[in-house]
C-alpha cells in the first residue's frame, strides 16, 4: 500500500519475497546475510492475491511468523495485491527501485488457466534486469496450492436451497418445453443458464460440479427417450454430457474468480478510502488531539477493533485514551500492557499480541514515528484474532500518514514559537541597544551633580545645592523606572511559557501599580473608579503592574501638573477593559500611529530626550500581545488621552 | 519602648551607610554586619530589636540565616532582594521573614517598614501571652466567641472570611505568602485555591475597609501574599 520512496541510489535494495511456506524462513535468513553483503536495506514483500483469502489458518501464521522474522532481521515489510505474484514483485521492484530479488524456488503446482512455467521463470521474464538469488526450497508447498474447506454452516443450508430452487425452476421449464414441444438445445440452455446462476450465487464450486452431474442426469432422465430412464439412445447424447460437465467446470471456475476479485476489490477500495479519508481529516485536523482523534476514529472504522493511544511529548509517555468497542468486554490491563507499550515507544516497531516481543499481552503496539521522533504508541486489541496481512497493511499506512500529520504540527507549533522567541529578541536587543546609548544621559548628570557635592560643597549657595540634589534625585527615579521596564522586557525574553501566569484581582494590579507611584501622584489630580464586581484576569502579576504603571508615567510625564487622571475598569464581551486618561495636551492624530514604536518619544516641546526613551509603550504592546490582550490609545473629549487595554476575563469559582 | 536597637546585615558598603545615615537622621540605634557569620553572632549578643537583612550575602544564603535566627529567637526580620523576581522573597517570607524590601528603594519606604514593625513589637508588649481579644483599631475580633467586630458593630462574615482574617490577625504585621495562606485555611495550595483566596480577601476588604482606594487593615502584596498593618488609630 506504501508507495516506494526516493531511494540512494549507492545503497543496494535487497527484495524477499514473503510467503506462508515453512522454508521462506530460510530465504529470509539468506537474504537478510545478502542485503547485510551489500550494506543495503532490505526490503520484505508479500503479494496477496485472492486466493489467499482460502488458506488455512496455520498458513496464515505461517506467514506472520515469517513476517516477524523479517521485521526482526531489519527488513521494511510492504503487501501489494494482485493475481499475478510474479507480476507484482517486478512491478514493485521496478517502482521501488530495487536492484536484487531473493527468491525461494518453488514448485508451482498450475492450475488449469496458468501457465506451468514457475514463478521464477516468469518473474525473470517480466523483469530480466534484476539480479536474482534463487535459494533452493524443496518439498514446500505454495500456500495458494492448498485451499481450506470454507463457509460455515449456514452458508452451506444457503446454497443448497438455492441450488434446489434453480435446479427445480430449471426442471419445470424444462418440462413445459418439453410439452410445447421444443428441442432438447432449448432444455439443455435452460440447464446451462440454471449453472451460472448457481455459479454466482454459490459460494463454492462443488455445488456447481454437482449441478452439472445432476443436470445431466435429470435431463438423461426426463428428457431424453427413452423418458425415466437413465439409458438414451441418441448417439450425440454423450457428447452433451460431456460438454455440458466441461461448461459446468470452467463456468463454475471463472465465476469464483470473478467473485474473489470483487470482494478483493472492494476491500481494497474500502481500504483505500480509509487513507484517503484519513488524509482528508488529516489536513483539517491542525492541533495534536485532533490528529489522535482522527487517528482513533479511523482505525476503529476500519478494524472494528477497541483501541488505545499513549500520547508523547517526544521524551515520555502520557496518560493512555481508549477508545473501546461496544462489545469489548475485556478489560484493558495497563500493568500487563506497560512493557510492551514502553517497549514499541523505546524501539520505534511493533510489540506486543502476534510479534515476538511480549506477544502474551492483549494489543499489538505501533509506534507513531517519524524517523527519531515519537509522538506516541497506538495499540489495536487483538485478543486471540490476529489482523489479516492487508489490516496490517493497512493500519501501517493510517499510523504513518498520522506521524506525519503529528510531526507537522509540532513543527508549525516550534515556528509560531520560534517566531514569538524572535520577536521579544528583537525586542531586547533593541533595549540594549537603547540602553547603551541612553543610559547614560541621567548617569552622566548623577555622577557630575555628586562629584560637584563632593569637591565644591562649600562654595555652592543654598539655592544650587538644593536644585543639584533634585536633579540627582529625579535622574535616579528616571534610571530606576528605565531599569524596571528593562526587566520586565528580559522577563519577557524568556518566552510565553515562562510567563508566571496566574489568577489576578485586576483591582490588586492597579493598586500595586499606584502604591509604586507612591508621593509623584500627589501632584494630579488622581482618580480611580472601581468597579462593583470583581474582575479577575490570568495574567503575569509583575507585568501587567509595569502596563499600568507605564501607562500612568506616561500620563504624569505629558501631562502638566495639576492635570486630572483617571483610571476605569470594566467588563466588555468577556473582557477586562482599563483604560488610563488624562486631560493633559493629548496627542496629535498623525504620531498615534508611531507611538507604540520602540525608541519613539514623540515630539517633545521641552526637547528633553530622556524624558521618554520610546521604550514604555512598546514594552506595554508586547506584554499585551503575551497575554493575548490588546492595547490602543484614542482621544478624550474635550481634551487629554487616552490609553486602554483589554485582556480576557477569567471567570472564577471560589469554593469554601 | 526606648530607642530601638537595629541590626544592618548589608555587604554593599555604600547601601549600609545610606541605610546607616537613614537610621541615624530618624533617631534609631544601630549595629551592622556585613556577612553572615558576623551577622549571627551580632544578633546573638546583642539581641537587636529589628534585623534588616540583605538576603544576597557573600558567605551564606540569606534564608539559611533567617532558619538560624528563627531557631532561637521570634524578632522581626525585614529581608532586603535586589531581584525583581518574587520567588526569593517568598522563600525568605516562608521561612520566617517578617516583611521585604526590594531594591531599589526609597528611604520612606525602609522607614515605613520599620514604623509597621515597631507599632506591631509594642503592641506585642502590650498584648497578654493567652489574649482571647483582639483589637486594631476599630477592628475587634474576639477569638473565644468567635466573631468580629468594626466600629462596634458586628462583622457578617463567612466561616472562610473568619478564619482568613483571624489567620492575618494574629499574624498581625507580618507578610503571609499566598502559599501559606492557603495552606493554613483549604490545607491546600492549588493554583484553584489562590484564585478563591482572591475572591475571599476582595470580599472580606469590601466588609472591612471603609475606604477601599487606601487598603488600612488589609495590604495586598502582588505576586506574594497578604498583610494585616496595624492602624495608627
Amino acid at each position: 500500500m506504501s508507495g516506494p520512496g526516493q531511494r540512494n541510489r549507492n545503497n543496494r535494495q535487497v527484495l524477499v519475497c514473503l510467503s506462508s511456506s515453512t522454508s521462506n524462513a530460510k530465504v529470509i535468513h539468506a537474504a537478510a546475510k545478502i542485503a547485510d553483503a551489500f550494506q543495503g536495506t532490505l526490503i520484505a514483500l508479500f503479494v496477496e492475491t485472492p486466493a489467499y483469502a482460502l488458506v488455512s489458518d496455520d498458513d496464515k501464521k505461517r506467514l506472520r511468523s515469517n513476517m516477524n522474522l523479517a521485521e526482526k532481521l531489519g527488513a521494511r515489510l510492504d503487501i501489494v495485491n494482485g493475481e499475478d505474484v510474479p507480476y507484482q514483485i517486478a512491478e514493485y521492484a521496478r517502482l521501488s527501485d530495487i536492484s536484487c530479488v531473493v527468491i525461494g524456488q518453488t514448485n508451482t503446482v498450475g492450475g488449469l488457466f496458468r501457465k506451468k512455467k514457475s514463478l521464477t521463470d516468469r518473474l525473470v521474464a517480466y523483469a530480466p534486469d534484476l539480479d536474482y538469488f534463487i535459494i533452493p526450497d524443496y518439498g514446500t508447498k505454495v500456500f495458494f496450492a492448498k485451499k481450506a474447506q470454507s463457509g460455515n454452516n449456514r452458508d452451506i443450508l444457503r446454497n443448497c436451497v438455492i441450488f434446489l430452487a434453480a435446479l427445480g425452476l430449471c426442471t419445470l421449464v424444462g418440462l413445459l418445453f418439453s410439452n410445447l414441444g421444443f428441442t432438447d438445445a432449448n432444455i439443455i440452455m435452460v440447464y446451462l443458464l440454471g449453472l451460472l446462476v448457481v455459479s454466482i450465487f454459490t459460494t463454492h464450486r462443488a455445488f456447481s460440479l454437482v449441478w452439472a452431474v445432476t443436470s445431466v442426469l435429470l435431463f438423461d432422465l426426463l428428457f431424453t427417450t427413452p423418458r425415466f430412464t437413465f439409458y438414451a439412445y441418441g448417439t450425440g447424447y454423450p457428447v452433451t454430457f460431456v460438454v455440458m460437465f466441461a461448461a459446468a467446470f470452467i463456468i463454475s471456475t471463472l465465476a469464483i474468480r470473478l467473485k474473489q476479485n470483487a470482494s478483493q476489490s472492494a476491500k481494497a477500495a474500502q481500504r483505500m478510502g480509509v487513507v484517503l479519508e484519513t488524509d482528508r481529516q488529516l489536513a483539517k485536523a491542525k492541533t495534536r488531539d485532533e490528529i489522535f482523534s482522527v487517528l482513533a476514529g479511523q482505525l476503529s472504522q476500519l478494524l472494528k477493533r477497541s483501541l488505545v493511544i499513549y500520547p508523547s511529548d517526544g521524551e515520555t509517555l502520557q496518560n493512555p485514551s481508549f477508545y473501546p468497542t461496544a462489545d469489548d468486554t475485556v478489560p484493558y490491563r495497563a500493568d500487563k500492557e506497560q512493557e510492551a507499550v514502553e517497549w514499541a515507544f523505546r524501539q520505534h516497531k511493533r510489540a506486543g499480541a502476534t510479534t515476538e516481543t511480549y506477544p502474551q499481552t492483549d494489543y499489538l503496539y505501533y509506534s507513531l514515528r517519524v524517523q527519531e521522533r515519537v509522538y506516541g504508541v497506538v495499540g489495536v486489541a487483538v485478543h486471540g484474532s490476529p489482523l489479516d496481512a492487508s489490516e496490517q497493511s493497512v493500519l501501517a499506512s493510517v499510523v504513518g500518514e498520522c506521524s506525519l500529520a503529528l510531526e507537522n504540527a509540532q513543527n508549525a507549533k516550534e515556528k509560531e514559537e520560534s517566531i514569538l522567541l524572535a520577536e521579544n529578541e528583537r525586542l531586547r536587543a533593541n533595549l540594549l541597544r537603547a540602553v547603551s546609548h541612553d543610559l547614560r544621559t541621567p548617569l552622566t548628570s548623577i555622577l557630575g551633580n555628586a562629584d560637584n557635592l563632593i569637591t565644591s560643597s562649600d562654595t555652592l549657595d543654598n539655592t544650587t545645592r538644593n536644585q543639584i540634589y533634585q536633579d540627582i534625585y529625579d535622574d535616579a527615579q528616571w534610571l530606576k523606572g528605565m531599569v524596571e521596564n528593562l526587566l520586565s522586557a528580559s522577563r519577557m525574553n524568556e518566552g510565553k511559557l515562562n510567563l508566571n501566569i496566574t489568577t489576578e484581582l485586576v483591582d490588586d494590579l492597579i493598586g500595586e501599580a499606584v502604591r509604586h507611584l507612591g508621593k509623584r501622584l500627589d501632584a494630579f489630580d488622581f482618580r480611580w473608579n472601581r468597579p462593583d464586581q470583581l474582575l479577575f484576569v490570568k495574567a503575569d502579576a509583575r507585568l501587567i503592574v509595569q502596563v499600568v504603571l507605564n501607562l500612568l508615567d506616561n500620563a504624569m510625564k505629558y501631562a502638566p501638573p495639576g492635570s486630572r487622571i483617571w483610571i476605569n475598569t470594566c467588563r466588555e464581551n468577556g473582557e477586562v477593559h482599563v483604560s488610563v486618561e488624562d486631560n493633559g495636551p493629548g496627542i496629535p492624530d498623525d504620531q498615534k500611529p508611531l507611538i507604540f514604536d520602540l525608541f519613539y518619544t514623540g515630539g517633545n516641546p521641552t526637547g528633553d530626550s530622556r524624558r521618554g526613551l520610546g521604550v514604555g509603550l512598546a514594552l506595554c504592546q508586547s506584554i499585551l500581545k503575551a497575554h493575548d490582550g490588546r492595547i490602543w490609545v484614542s482621544d478624550r473629549d474635550p481634551q487629554g488621552v487616552r490609553f486602554e487595554f483589554a485582556l480576557p476575563e477569567e471567570e472564577v469559582n471560589a469554593h469554601e | 519602648m526606648n530607642k530601638p536597637l537595629i541590626l544592618i546585615v548589608e555587604d554593599d558598603p555604600p547601601i549600609r551607610n545610606l541605610i546607616s545615615v537613614a537610621l541615624e537622621a530618624h533617631d534609631y540605634r544601630h549595629i551592622s554586619a556585613a556577612n553572615a557569620g558576623n551577622a549571627i553572632m551580632e544578633a546573638t549578643s546583642h539581641n537587636p530589636d529589628i534585623v534588616l537583612l540583605d538576603l544576597g550575602l557573600p558567605d551564606l544564603d540569606g534564608v539559611k540565616v533567617i532558619q538560624k535566627i528563627r531557631s532561637w529567637s521570634n524578632m522581626p526580620i525585614i529581608v532586603i532582594s535586589a531581584r525583581s523576581d518574587d520567588s526569593d522573597k517568598i522563600e525568605a517570607l516562608d521561612a520566617g521573614a517578617d516583611d521585604y524590601l526590594t531594591k531599589p528603594f526609597s528611604v520612606d519606604e525602609l522607614l515605613a517598614r520599620l514604623r509597621v514593625t515597631i507599632r506591631r513589637l509594642n503592641q506585642s508588649q502590650m498584648d497578654n501571652a493567652d489574649q482571647t481579644v483582639f483589637v486594631n483599631g476599630p477592628l475587634r475580633i474576639d477569638y473565644a466567641a468567635g466573631c468580629a467586630s468594626l466600629n462596634g458593630e458586628e462583622l457578617h462574615l463567612t466561616p472562610i472570611e473568619y478564619r482568613l482574617l483571624t489567620l492575618l490577625a494574629r499574624n498581625c504585621g507580618k507578610v503571609l505568602t499566598h502559599n501559606y495562606i492557603t495552606q493554613q485555611v483549604w490545607g491546600t495550595s492549588w493554583e484553584n485555591n489562590v484564585a478563591s483566596l482572591r475572591v475571599f480577601m476582595a470580599t472580606l476588604r469590601k466588609k472591612l475597609e471603609p475606604v477601599p482606594d487606601s487598603p488600612a487593615f488589609l495590604q495586598t502584596h502582588v505576586g506574594i501574599g497578604y498583610r494585616m498593618v496595624r492602624t495608627d488609630s
